[in-house]
């Protein structure tokens, strides 16, 4: 829709589904949590190395010491002499003496000893390069001083390589959930713009474009199934209203042409009295079946479009039936036509359109007094059930063809054999009508022979 | 005394026509236009009835009707509308109207409405029969007989026959009979009150001198023994 002056407005708050500043919004957020994670990673880890190296290099040392107290010094100097040489674990070992003269173990690690017992990190040359180690010093009793080295750059490398790998899983998940977020971005837009442009071709007057939908559906397609069930009722709508345009301009123009025919024939002059008279009275009956097509029409609108359910009341459908049954008895017995009537003797008490119902039973037994023909039997009946009601109007005349039933239901149609006689084709549309108020159907049945009309209503 | 009649129409031709009507049929006829000088008038002073337009300026015809009702005043209403339609016809005689008629109307019909309101309006002491020349309905045994001789009527020509006799000597047409005996509001496309008319006719008139149930060309029926 490209309106003139009508330009789309942004919904407040930003609420509006901008693609590429969702896929940005993202990627920050992703980003941002890259880096708060591998920061974390990264203190986290030092802290536990960290610890972890102290208690190692302080078990070392300790179990040392208690060397050198049960098996005396000797002992001590041969453990450490054989530790240096096999070099493993990433500990150094050295021994001084009072004066600072190495006994045992690395010499060079010797060098730098000046406070008591404490960590402090040393920078040694082994094997020609530069190490850095972390040391701990202790005393002996005897007034020597042992040395533990850790090498830190084992520890260091450790470390990065929790950093590397910990980067990379992060990296690689924030690049998984961007190109996720993407494809469920695109799909959205791609989902949703499916359905605007079928509302587009709907706009643009082609009624019967549909959302195409899949089964089982996701929430899309339901979206897509309820805009298709909404398509379908405008264009029965509008189908509909077609149909009562076109049959109303023939149904109107008819009565209304025959009307002027009466009134220029008794304008005529030189008529006698009488003539003028049953020409007038002619004009007066067509303007009469004028105005009830008319006030039928609008019946029908009103219980369909449900404005008259602020008219329903509680009324005994019991005694409402019989009386309408009463009102049309003479029209059945000058068809010759036997009527059995079956009511319940108790009250029968349902909410409904009082007249409305009145006049769809009326229609139901004067279409029967009709079209089941001389001699036939008309059976009213009343069910009664919990939830629904239902008024059987049976007979055994010709019935009404299967594929013809749904078709007389609406407004205008009449049946080839019904063409001769007078009628306006809205009998039964408003029976129609009147069970759909009531939250009910009209159902046209085969009687073997003849025709069933059911008039099913919710309680 | 003429009877006073209080018109309430803001269509100019309707109007006429049915003051004419009115007139020469002898009542005194007051004209308003406009909600409120209804209201005014009929607070202001009594009349036998009002025939009171729904849709008019000023105030809505139904908030006239609710406001006299509010106020206490009784005089008999007939609602007049051009919305046929069911609702409006509920929504009518709900707010207090005593009866309610469509627009186009012939004036056969808003006359034999008035008589019939209007009649209803004067209490009259309780009677236990009905009786038109030698015809009798005993209310209470629901028995018929003419010149003493007993008729066989079926439930629905009693209730028919009970109905005219009420309105004796008026004219009743067919769509007050569907409304007031069967409370059916819809012209069923057929003669059916003919039928009914007719079969009763048979019973109550067949074999006697007199004929008394009188069709009226144009309008409807009349019990009576004048012709």
């Amino acid at each position: 829709m490209t309106g003139d002056g009508h330009a789309p407005r942004r919904p407040p708050f930003g609420l509006s589904v901008w693609p590429w500043s969702f896929a940005l919004l993202m990627f920050l957020a992703a980003a941002a949590a890259l880096v708060a994670a591998l920061v974390l990673v990264d203190q986290t880890g030092e802290r536990i190395i960290e610890a972890e190296a102290q208690a190692a290099a302080r078990a070392e040392h300790d179990y040392l010491i208690s060397l050198e107290r049960e098996e005396g010094l000797a002992a001590l100097v041969d453990t450490l002499n054989l530790r240096e040489r096999l070099k493993g674990g990433g500990f150094r070992y050295s021994l001084v003496d009072a004066r600072g003269v190495p006994i045992a173990g690395s010499a060079e690690l010797a060098r730098p000893s000046r406070s008591a017992s404490s960590w402090r990190v040393v920078q040694a040359g082994a094997n020609g390069g530069q190490t850095r180690w972390q040391v701990v010093a202790s005393a002996l009793p005897s007034g020597e001083r042992l040395l533990v080295a850790q090498n830190l750059d084992l520890r260091r490398a450790f470390r990065a390589a929790v950093f590397r790998s910990s980067a990379l899983a992060i990296v690689l998940a924030s690049g998984a959930c961007i190109a996720a977020g993407l494809a469920l971005n695109s799909m959205l837009l791609s989902r949703a713009s499916a359905i605007a442009d079928t509302a587009a071709r709907i706009a643009g007057g082609d009624l019967a474009a549909r959302v195409r939908t899949h089964e089982p559906g996701d929430v899309f397609d339901r979206l897509g199934v309820s805009i298709n069930r909404m398509l379908v009722q405008i264009e029965d709508l509008m189908t509909g209203l077609q149909t009562v345009t076109d049959s109303l301009a023939h149904d109107l123009r008819t009565p209304l042409s025959r009307l002027k025919g009466a009134l220029i024939r008794a304008m005529a002059p030189g008529l006698s009295e009488a003539e003028r008279i049953a020409a007038v009275e002619l004009a007066h009956a067509e303007a009469d079946r004028t105005l009830a097509t008319i006030s039928a029409l609008l019946d029908i609108a009103q219980a369909e479009t449900g404005l008259s359910r602020e008219a329903l009341a509680e009324v005994d459908i019991a005694a409402l039936t019989a009386e309408v049954a009463e009102l049309f008895s003479p029209l059945l017995e000058d068809a010759r036509q036997s009527f059995r009537i079956r009511i319940p003797d108790a009250r029968v008490m349902a909410r409904t359109h009082e007249l409305l119902l009145r006049q769809a039973i009326g229609n139901l037994l004067h279409n029967a007094s009709r079209h089941a023909g001389e001699g036939a039997s008309v059976a009213l009946e009343l069910l009664e059930g919990p939830e629904k009601l239902e008024i059987v109007v049976a007979d055994n005349g010709p019935g009404v063809p299967e594929a013809d039933r749904g078709r007389v239901q609406q407004r205008f149609v009449r049946l080839d054999q019904a063409r001769s006689t007078q009628g306006s084709g809205l009998g039964l549309a408003i029976v129609a009508a009147c069970a759909k108020l009531h939250r009910g159907e009209l159902l046209l049945e085969d009687n073997h022979p003849g025709l069933r009309a059911v008039l099913r209503l919710a309680r | 005394m003429s009877r006073r009649i209080l018109l309430v129409e803001d269509d100019a031709d309707a109007a006429d026509y049915i003051l004419k009507g009115l007139r020469e049929e002898g009542f005194t006829v007051e004209h308003v236009a406009d909600g409120r000088d209804a209201l005014y008038m009929a607070t202001a002073s009594a009349f036998d009835a009002i025939v009171l337009d729904r849709m008019i300026p000023g105030l809505d015809g139904l908030a006239v009707l609710k406001a006299l009702r509010a106020a206490e005043i009784d005089t008999p209403v007939l609602v007049l509308s051009a919305l046929a339609q069911l609702d409006e016809r509920v929504k009518g005689l709900r707010a207090g109207g005593d009866d309610y008629l469509p627009k186009p109307f012939a004036f056969s019909e808003l006359s034999a409405r008035l008589e019939s309101l209007m009649r209803r309006g004067s209490a009259k002491p309780v009677q236990t029969t009905l009786s038109c020349g030698d015809l009798t309905l005993d209310l209470l045994t629901r028995r018929v007989t003419r010149a003493g001789r007993p008729l066989d009527l079926l439930p629905r020509e009693l209730k028919l026959l009970e109905h005219l006799l009420r309105n004796k000597n008026r004219v009743v047409t067919r769509t007050m009979l569907l409304e007031q005996v069967w409370d059916y509001r819809f012209d069923p496309h057929t003669s059916l009150i003919d039928t009914h008319v007719s079969r009763l006719r048979k019973k109550i008139d067949e074999g006697f001198d007199q004929p008394l149930l009188h069709t009226v060309r144009g309008a409807g029926y009349r019990l009576s023994e004048e012709p």
